[in-house]
């Protein structure tokens, strides 16, 4: 057992540490627009009334001020190069009350729920008066919408059937109260550009590239937030990540890429440059590899997802399912909306999602946070524990069953919150060596007759389609795939996968897994926009996936060679 | 530098119907020499120009033609923005890029594969190298050939398919009378001094700071905005025919806009943009400064005017007012060129009305983008050679109130066959636009002399007062048809027989047609010079013009009440500390 696993089973003392850490907090270095913030908010709280005498239940500020900057680099030189700041404040306006207000879904328009895109830009320094104006107008108009949806929420309710899930609209929840460090980076672009201009000057060698990059990026992000059930936070992070990109064109027209990526929370934690460089090496190698690998033939059969592979499968098929409001949204396919208590994966397996942990092998989790976007502080979720679902993901919305906040209601600025994962672990007590698992894979396509199995060793992010209204189908982009034989003969590289199949079919044919869980760090496009996240989880066997050739694009390669091809050929010649 | 005096003759132009030539010797010995000395100086020059060469003759497929023309637009600058509120800054941005527009043509001048629209794409060139190789901001030979390589041979393909597609519908729909795909024209070849790529964006931060603090002293205006845009750098195009062009310089704007809601829930704004070629150009700081306090004292007494709800009459239209709705109506009408092919033809089409009248036969119209400034100001309309490299040449437009002429790129028509030097759209496909339009009236009026015609026009109709709108106002640009075919001026007044003056706000206009601008009544003598950055910048030199009768009436919006606290700006003991 990990250290890591220890701590996750551990989690209610770590849930208390962070409360203790959060009431004990209010430091000296908080940022004077945190008090700005709570002032607007009491006088807003104190006098906003609406002409029919709505006044909001509930109020909050939040303010994301990002520091980021971006360089990229192609063949050894320079393609992008900029900085920056940005500070976006948010405002929540709740009337009605907790069990009924204003966000509840409008059943039978197409509005539904309200996704709604508002931030509004504060200044980014000066005087605190032209941040308290911005505030006063964003608030007043968040209001009005407030007061104006009410209405119509109410006139839905008379007119339509009693909702399946009568659930609150808003849960109530202890305050947070914390000032962490403001955080700030100290990046310098002028080596950073250089360093990726360096990095990237190895594709120059292999004309059959055709577009290549590596960039870094990063920054520092901080929240503040202030809310009317007296919560008060300030925290912060940094992120940085390094992005190694490759396509090309196969003969047939075939276009392929190659994407890797390290992701550090600190600059001094991204790997050094022989690591980088060796990655580089590794994604030129595969994508020459797979231009001339053979296509993928449809196949169904049993197949192993590398750790990290399988860590994005879980994320694509399986998290995202289990957000809470997609329980609640009657235009959502509910796949699990009421197996709570019933097995939903093999008995050996569980899934938590845990946000608080900073940190799995030495690899800084995307996943981490302090608190949610609903000031409530993160917390280890279990979801499914030993095959059986047991919870959602959940933000402040209730839902059947579930009346609390479990601390994953995330958003990016603008958006509106709901239930997101943070850190999604599976973890397995069926677990063998890799080595082992690859017998198992073997073993299995010949009990099943066939003469290779599956080795997805990298799958990137895909789309999942959760509406009722299409398919329960699914769709991540695999861009490693090895046939693995049953005769001996060495793995062979296929291209032009796609997983085609129903979601929950696939997950009940998981076999074993292996001993050796790793990180995938991403970041996550939904509702709320884009947040970071992780997912852990080891190399599963499934007993069958099914696979199909994907549509091809039509384009040939390139007709005249690459001028660095040339420029190669130049440098040959005058060597001569 | 050249000045328009504008008088009562209507300008001569250089091109009349489109059919005279410019002549040019082609490339002289001097500008070859020129050249040379170029590409050895210019990295990017010469990564163009080699790559163009060698695409041009290599590209092919097997059955397949090969491309009679390739040009390339590339655009190297740098970039920035600073947006300001209330005296601090909201937003701050600065890039640097090179943007890459390659136009490759398949077929011949006479049948191409563009002027083709199907399944809603219009096959119109691409912009290049979105995808796949990205354009280094470093000055890296190959690195460079290597983006305009990929995206040239992205795009050989897609027009190769393009012009087979095109070639089946034409025979479908049997069209077999249609003018030539391109013109042909003489190649040029000029080098502007090479501009640096920098920009001060601290300098830019102090300006719009300084001039976004003025809103602070109106706490009855609700919003107000400051941004400063700047880009520094060099174009450059080129061509299969011969064409080498660098251009130096890109443009700087500074907007001001400000927003007030009256008790009755009405907003109203105004804006305006200030040009110059960098920074330093525009005005100092205290006359932006005094133009925000005009604006925002007019925008104060709208807020507590009276609502004008219905009139129906004589209207003048003077200074900023007169040359939007003249944009409006006519910016795109001039613009000739035949249509797509897979498009439909629309009734308002101006090939249609040559040498027909279409305004008073006192007016006349020229396009004439080689003047640099009109009464003082500057023409952001003008330039030397245009988005094509075609040179930039006066066109006479409209002739004692008759279409005589058509503004024209490099897309003919069955009219006029040859490019005018209107080709206008760097890093878009270019096509015809209006650079300089200058309006002029014979025997052109005064000021008190029009507002004498107008309640003279308005006591014909029996009316007991007339109406004259000063400025449009509103935030943005209008001389575009993105903004729906309306009108909501701003600054109106209700004119009285004793000469009394009444501000007045709310009412709209529906639409103003062709036949309202055909009966104008009466224009003046002096016009006031719009510049707007559409289509690469544009200038409207328009007079006051008064039209003989227009309805304007009140719209029912669905407008929030003003907020419901008041504005910070207005507390008396708010304290003000220094956000960091």
């Amino acid at each position: 057992m990990t250290p890591n696993r220890r701590r996750a089973r551990l989690w209610p003392a770590a849930v208390a540490i962070v409360l203790l850490t959060a009431s004990a907090a209010l430091c000296a270095d908080e940022h004077p627009l945190l008090s700005c913030m709570q002032e607007e908010l009491q006088l807003s709280l104190e006098n906003l009334v609406g002409p029919d005498g709505t006044k909001p239940y509930f109020l909050q500020y939040s303010v994301y001020d990002k520091q980021e900057m971006f360089v990229s680099a192609s063949l050894g030189a320079l393609t992008a190069d900029y900085a920056n700041h940005s500070r976006s404040l948010d405002v929540d306006v709740r009337c009605g009350d907790y069990a009924l207000d204003n966000t509840r879904q409008i059943r039978g328009s197409e509005a539904g729920f309200d996704y709604g895109h508002s931030a509004t830009s504060l200044p980014l320094n000066g005087d605190s008066l032209a941040t308290r104006h911005a505030i006063w107008l964003a608030t007043d108009n968040k209001f009005k919408a407030a007061v104006k949806r009410l209405a119509q929420v109410k006139a839905n309710l008379k007119v339509k059937v009693e909702e399946e899930d009568p659930a609150d609209d808003f849960s109530r929840e202890a305050p947070s109260t914390h000032i962490g460090p403001w955080v700030s980076h100290t990046a310098d672009r002028e080596a950073l550009a250089a360093r990726a201009q360096r990095l990237s000057q190895r594709f120059r060698d292999f004309p059959l590239i055709y577009s290549s990059s590596v960039s870094i990026s990063g920054g520092a992000t901080n929240n503040l937030h202030v809310n009317s059930e007296g919560s008060r936070l300030q925290f912060g992070r940094t992120a940085w990540r390094i992005g190694i990109q490759a396509g090309t064109i196969a003969e047939d027209g075939m276009e392929l890429w190659q994407y890797r990526a390290f992701d550090s929370a600190t600059l001094e934690g991204l790997p050094d440059d022989d690591e980088v460089m060796k990655a580089v090496d590794r994604v030129i190698a595969e994508i020459l590899a797979l231009r001339e690998a053979p296509l993928v033939e449809p196949y169904t059969g049993p197949a192993i997802l590398l750790n990290r592979a399988s860590g994005v499968f879980f994320h694509e098929i399986f998290g995202h399912r289990l957000e809470g409001h997609r329980q609640k949204d009657v235009e959502e396919g509910q796949t699990f909306a009421k197996k709570i208590g019933e097995p939903v994966l093999p008995e050996f397996l569980s899934v938590l999602d845990d946000a608080t942990l900073r940190r799995f092998k030495g690899v800084d989790l995307n996943g981490f946070y302090e608190f949610d976007d609903e000031c409530v502080p993160a917390q280890q979720v279990k979801l499914v524990t030993n095959g059986v679902l047991k919870s959602f993901l959940l933000s402040r919305s209730p839902t059947r069953g579930f009346t609390q906040s479990n601390g994953h209601g995330r958003r990016e600025s603008g958006a509106t919150v709901v239930a997101r994962m943070g850190n999604l672990i599976i973890e397995s007590q069926h677990q063998v060596p890799f080595d082992e698992l690859r017998q198992m894979l073997i073993s299995e396509c010949k009990r099943q007759g066939k003469e290779y199995g599956l080795l997805f060793t990298d799958i990137s992010g895909g789309y999942t389609i959760t509406e009722r209204y299409m398919p329960q189908a699914f769709k991540v982009v695999p861009i490693l795939v090895y046939r693995v034989y049953t005769d001996g003969r060495p793995d062979e590289l296929v291209r032009g996968v796609d997983i085609v199949g129903t979601p929950l079919t696939c997950f009940s044919k998981i076999l074993c897994t292996a001993d050796d869980p790793a990180v995938f760090n991403g970041y996550c496009g939904a509702e709320s926009g884009s947040v970071p996240v992780s997912a852990i989880s080891p190399s599963i066997l499934v007993e069958q996936i099914e696979v199909e050739k994907k549509q091809k694009a039509q384009d040939r390669p390139p007709i005249l060679q690459a001028p660095i091809a040339e420029e190669k050929g130049a440098l040959g010649a005058a060597q001569n | 530098m050249k000045t328009l005096l504008i008088s009562k003759q209507p300008m001569r132009s250089l091109v009349v119907l489109g059919l005279a030539l410019v002549i040019r010797v082609s490339v002289p010995a001097q500008a070859e020499m020129n050249l040379d000395k170029e590409l050895r100086a210019d990295v990017v020059l010469r990564a163009l120009v080699d790559e163009l060469q060698r695409d041009h003759s290599g590209l092919a497929l097997e059955g397949l033609e090969r491309p009679y023309f390739i040009e390339y637009a590339l655009a190297d600058a740098s970039r920035a923005s600073v947006s300001a509120t209330l005296g601090a800054v909201t937003s701050r941005n600065e890039y640097r890029n090179r943007s890459l527009r390659t136009d490759v043509r398949v077929g011949s001048y006479e049948l191409d594969n563009t002027n083709f629209r199907s399944g809603g794409y219009s096959f119109f060139g691409r912009a290049g190298s979105s995808s796949g190789a990205a354009m280094p901001i470093q000055d890296d030979y190959h690195a460079i050939r290597q983006a305009i390589w990929w995206a040239t041979d992205r795009d050989y393909k897609a027009v190769v398919e393009a012009l087979v597609q095109k070639k089946a519908i034409m025979e479908s729909k049997l069209i077999e009378d249609k003018p030539p795909d391109f013109s042909r024209e003489q190649p040029v070849v000029n080098f502007d001094e090479r501009a640096p790529v920098e920009l001060d964006l601290a300098a830019m931060e102090a300006i719009a700071t300084v001039v976004s603090a003025v809103f602070c002293d109106y706490p009855e205006i609700q919003n107000s905005n400051v941004t400063l845009s700047a880009g520094s750098g060099n174009r450059y195009l080129v061509n299969t025919e011969g064409t080498r062009l660098r251009f130096a310089g890109l443009r700087c704007v500074l907007s001001v806009s400000a927003t007030v809601q009256a008790d009755d829930g009405m907003k109203l704004s105004d804006s305006f943009l200030i040009f110059g070629n960098t920074p330093d150009d525009l005005p100092s700081p205290e006359q932006v400064i005094q133009r925000c306090h005009d604006v925002a004292a007019r925008l104060l007494a709208l807020k507590n005017a009276p609502v004008l709800t219905s009139y129906s009459g004589p209207v003048l239209f003077e200074a900023e007012a007169a040359a939007r709705i003249f944009a409006r109506q006519f910016g795109y009408s001039f613009a000739g060129g035949q249509r797509a092919v897979g498009s439909r033809a629309g009734p308002d089409d101006f090939a249609n009305k040559l040498n027909r009248r279409i305004l008073p036969r006192f007016m006349n119209v020229v396009d004439d983008p080689t003047l640099e400034e009109i009464e003082g100001v500057p023409v952001l309309g003008h330039y030397e050679y245009d988005d094509q490299g075609v040179p930039a040449q006066p066109v006479t437009l409209v002739e004692n109130g008759r279409l005589r002429a058509l503004l024209m790129s490099r897309n003919p028509s069955r009219e006029f066959t040859q490019s005018n030097g209107h080709g206008r759209g760097f890093m878009g496909q270019p096509r015809a636009a209006v650079g300089c339009l200058v309006v002029t009236a014979d025997e052109g009026l005064d000021a008190a002399t029009l507002r004498q015609e107008l309640l003279e026009a308005a006591a014909d109709e029996g009316l007991e007062y007339a109406l004259r709108i000063a400025s449009l106002g509103g935030v943005g640009d209008s001389a575009g048809r993105f903004g729906g075919e309306g009108f909501s001026p701003l600054v109106m007044y209700k004119v009285y027989p004793d000469g009394r003056e009444e501000l007045v706000r709310g009412a709209e206009i529906a639409r103003i047609d062709l036949k309202a601008f055909k009966r104008i009544l009466a224009a003046g003598d002096t016009p006031y010079v719009y510049n707007t950055p559409a289509s690469e910048g544009q200038t409207y030199a328009v007079p006051a013009l008064l039209f003989e009768e227009l309805d304007l009436a009140k719209v029912d919006r669905d407008y929030n009440k003003p907020p419901i606290l008041p504005s910070p700006l207005a507390r008396k003991d708010q304290e003000v500390t220094a956000l960091p």
